[in-house]
């Protein structure tokens, strides 16, 4: 335990599967802090009775179920740092016992 | 022997893919089985700037999947953001549906009486798929990213693995009736989590536990059999439940911890500003609602008091709603009193042939033989023109051709046999090749005679009228006294 602000950057870390060691979460603690009393600053406006604003526009744009064109792998793919027979390698996401799962929908 | 009556929970979460040809947000294709990543755009990899826009097909399929299982539909709905690291979510998080799904309630009643409620379903887009190779490297397809899907939600209503197994059949069953996904559950498109917790009698609920990975309907019920035990096992020795996400494993048929879950708090949801609300207008849900079809539980019941037909075949013709549909199409266009005829050779001989090697067909529209075909050949056997044993040969040729019945009943010389003489002449030789036969049933062994019908058919190639060349055997035979 390092004290709030730091606990904060190294769960949000863990979240994001960012590699952020102690000494850098004490040094980004505090700043999250200040960012985060911006927004409490934002948060004592009086909104009551105010529709909160989510999105841009009102009007739902939809299109039909037609297939168009996709994109050619290579300029996809082709762009990802490690290629791999087509796939998209990166590094092992589970441990190595769970071999063979599919992992991840949530 | 312990004491304590245990009871356990059960409520499912079903991840069901709309049968759209495209993708939830872009036009990419929906389909199973493309080489990896030839299915993929900017929209659905995630690059910066790409807007996703709502497929209007795969939000109708939704709401008829609502409409069907009775749900209560919402005039609005929104799109919100989970977010979450994974390699298989390109973007950072799944589009989704947090706290306005388009639709709540509904439920399916089981053929046992037991009505299993729905919490809600929600509309969402499916992830890629990530492939974990033996060395240190995860391999990711996109194809499926983006893809359409409903997830629906029931209450913990189940209290055992037979009542779970029942409401996923009936579950199965309605959406592909209503034509909403093809529910093939080898291709992914139907996948089960169950949340499961079992407390003693007269106790509140315990802890519950959801198990993921479950990729057929035998085993989810072996998994929540397994995890009944476990948590029983675990009580009894005085140990707790934890409360986390176990993967099933099928080859051990036991379920183990998985990975730690992210809590509902730490998916941030937030609305998905690139979307506005969708609305549901009375049109669309009265057209959606035109489009539902009969289910199927009303359907076997038809079969069977308007056609006669068996609860045997009532079942199998109402298995899947292509079949169901088919035989009512041929039946249309079929004289009354031929249900069971047809029904034969939809069971015994197209069913038969979708399963077999030869055909190319994978579902019984896909046939090149269409139902009034079917119809025809009906009629001929009804007319005395062919028998049923050459109607079989025929639908065989039919299913790989789809020429007409007429057509190849006169190329393959089926009609059946009327003259007389031709008839008489393959009797004699068949009794002069089987004397003994005349022997048998002068004896009174009548049966006898099946060894010479056989000879004849044969020799007849199933032309030979079955009734008439067993009158002039039995004429022959006396004649010969």
């Amino acid at each position: 335990m390092e004290g709030p602000d730091v606990d904060l950057v190294l769960e949000t870390a863990a979240l994001a599967r960012l590699e952020v060691d102690a000494g850098e979460a004490r040094t980004l603690g505090p700043q999250f802090a200040a960012i985060l009393k911006h927004f409490e600053v934002l948060s004592e406006l009086d909104v009551e009775g105010v529709e909160p604003t989510s999105v841009v526009s009102t009007e739902l744009q939809v299109r039909t179920d037609e297939v168009r064109p996709s994109m050619p792998r290579d300029a996809l793919v082709g762009n990802a740092p490690d290629p791999r027979e087509g796939f998209y390698g990166v590094p092992r996401a589970i441990p190595k016992r769970d071999a063979g799962g599919q992992g991840g929908q949530s | 022997m312990s004491a304590t009556t245990w009871v356990p929970v059960i409520g499912l979460e079903v991840h069901c893919q709309l049968g759209t040809q495209t993708k939830l947000f872009c036009g990419c294709a929906n389909r199973f089985g493309a080489e990896p990543n030839t299915l993929t755009c900017p929209v659905c990899t995630g690059q910066p700037g790409a807007l996703p826009v709502l497929n209007q097909h795969a939000f109708d399929l939704a709401l008829r999947a609502a409409l069907a299982l009775g749900c209560d539909i919402a005039p609005w709905s929104k799109f919100d953001r989970k977010n979450y690291f994974y390699c298989d979510l390109p973007k950072g998080y799944q589009i989704s549906q947090y706290d306005r799904p388009y639709c709540s309630g509904g439920g399916i009643t089981l053929a046992s009486g037991k009505h299993v409620r729905l919490t809600r379903i929600h509309m969402e887009e499916d992830a890629g798929k990530a492939v974990h190779d033996a060395g240190n490297t995860t391999r990711v397809d996109l194809n499926r990213a983006g893809v359409p899907l409903i997830e629906s939600v029931t209450e913990a209503d189940m209290t055992s693995s037979e009542e779970a197994h029942a409401y996923l059949v009936a579950l199965k069953e309605i959406l592909q009736y209503a034509g909403v996904s093809d529910c093939d559950m080898e291709k992914g498109s139907l996948r089960c989590d169950v949340n499961i917790s079992v407390h003693p009698e007269d106790e509140p609920w315990r802890t519950k536990v959801e198990i993921k990975n479950l990729n057929s309907f035998r085993n989810v019920s072996l998994a929540i059999e397994h995890e009944i035990g476990r948590q029983i096992a675990a009580y009894e020795a005085g140990a707790a439940i934890a409360q986390e996400t176990r993967l099933f494993d099928p080859d051990r048929g036991e379920t183990r911890t998985m990975r730690s879950k992210e809590n509902e708090a730490d998916y941030r949801y937030f609305p998905e500003p690139d979307l506005p609300p969708i609305p549901v207008d009375a049109a669309l849900l009265e057209r959606e609602r035109g489009l539902l079809p009969e289910p199927a539980a009303e359907r076997r019941a038809r079969y069977r008091t308007e056609l006669g037909l068996s609860e045997y075949d009532a079942g199998v013709l109402t298995s899947e709603r292509g079949v169901a549909d088919f035989f009512e199409a041929a039946v249309r266009a079929s004289h009354d009193g031929t249900a069971k005829d047809l029904t034969n050779l939809i069971t015994n001989e197209l069913l038969a042939g979708l399963a077999g090697d030869e055909i190319e067909a994978s579902t019984i529209a896909e046939l090149p033989c269409k139902p009034h075909q079917l119809a025809e050949l009906v009629a001929l056997t009804q007319d005395g023109t062919i028998t049923k044993k050459a109607a079989r040969s025929v639908v065989r040729e039919m299913m790989k051709t789809g020429r007409s019945p007429a057509e190849l009943v006169r190329e393959l010389g089926l009609e059946q046999v009327q003259d007389t003489g031709q008839i008489e002449a393959w009797c004699r030789s068949a009794l002069e090749a089987k004397p003994q036969v005349i022997d048998a049933v002068r004896g009174g062994n009548d049966k006898a005679i099946g060894a010479c019908m056989g000879a004849v058919m044969q020799a007849s190639g199933g032309s030979a009228n079955p009734e008439a060349v067993r009158d002039t055997l039995l004429r022959l035979i006396r004649e010969s006294d």
